[in-house]
């Protein structure tokens, strides 16, 4: 269950990839809506979600990730 | 649609790019440099080619533009070529393959192979009435996985350990597809802005 720290997680995970700061980064992140998500940035974040959860994310996975949200789900 | 026809050179505007079919004469220093470049090579799971500058111009001259286009992307407001594009269609399934190459690093992650990828599927399920259109990914390619998502394809399948990798080992490909009633959905959606200036001219 996605909880407060998942979602502090996700979005400074989110910011690392983007090269932004954690208060550039929207609450309602997507992959549509923020321009800093970009194709690089999408490359970093699951790498970074994959050290942090120690397991390489599976195909079908990866293709699910498409919000802030969803990253954090996936980080729970 | 304009005035191209099958077996024509093709060109294709988008808001920032031209696409239009290569000749050997646009074999120059760059774009066979990208062909022998590792780390652009690796996108492919292949290593860097070696080739010449005749390998490069017989490469080109393999495409028909008919069931095959070899397109270099050239930026409107330079007149460079930054990349290319490849498309393989049949016409009898009415499916089309196609594979993108930004052969200039500086632009990677500037999402330029959406805007090129968007322009040509209006192609490609308009002008070359294709019901489908197929994406292969050698090995894991995240950010064409990323490409591919904010298009609208969906992963159809994995081919698990289907050749060899060019770095050891085996890779994996990953099958993605899109059906023309997806893309047009998505397109009313606005989910994939409709390019400007999308539009197929003879040459």
């Amino acid at each position: 269950m996605v909880n407060n720290e998942h979602m502090t997680k996700a979005k400074t995970l989110l910011a690392e990839a983007t090269r932004r700061g954690r208060d550039e980064i929207p609450d309602n992140s997507s992959i549509t809506n923020f321009d800093g998500w970009d194709s690089l940035s999408h490359m970093r974040l699951i790498l970074a979600m994959e050290e942090n959860l120690g397991k390489e994310l599976a195909p079908e996975v990866i293709m699910e990730i498409e919000t802030l949200e969803d990253i954090a789900k996936y980080l729970s | 649609m304009a005035n191209w026809q099958a077996g024509q050179p093709l060109a294709i505007r988008t808001k920032n790019y031209l696409l239009r079919s290569l000749s050997p004469k646009d074999a120059t220093d760059t774009y066979i440099s990208w062909w022998n470049d590792a780390e652009i090579q690796r996108g492919f799971n292949m290593p860097a080619r070696n080739w010449s500058r005749a390998e490069a111009q017989k490469h080109i001259s393999n495409f028909n533009n008919k069931n095959s286009f070899h397109l270099g992307i050239f930026q409107q407001s330079t007149g460079k070529m930054i990349g290319f594009f490849a498309m393989f269609v049949d016409y009898q399934q009415r499916v089309a393959k196609s594979n993108i190459c930004i052969g200039d690093k500086s632009l990677w992650g500037k999402n330029i192979g959406l805007e090129v990828r968007r322009a040509m599927l209006n192609f490609m399920f308009g002008p070359l009435g294709m019901e489908k259109v197929e994406g292969e990914v050698q090995g894991r390619n995240l950010p064409s996985f990323y490409n591919y998502k904010v298009l609208g394809f969906k992963l159809e399948g994995v081919l698990r350990e289907h050749m060899p990798g060019f770095e050891g080992g085996r890779v994996d490909i990953y099958l993605f597809g899109i059906l023309k009633e997806d893309w047009i959905k998505a397109l009313k959606e606005g989910k994939n802005p409709a390019p400007q200036e999308a539009n197929p001219d003879g040459q």
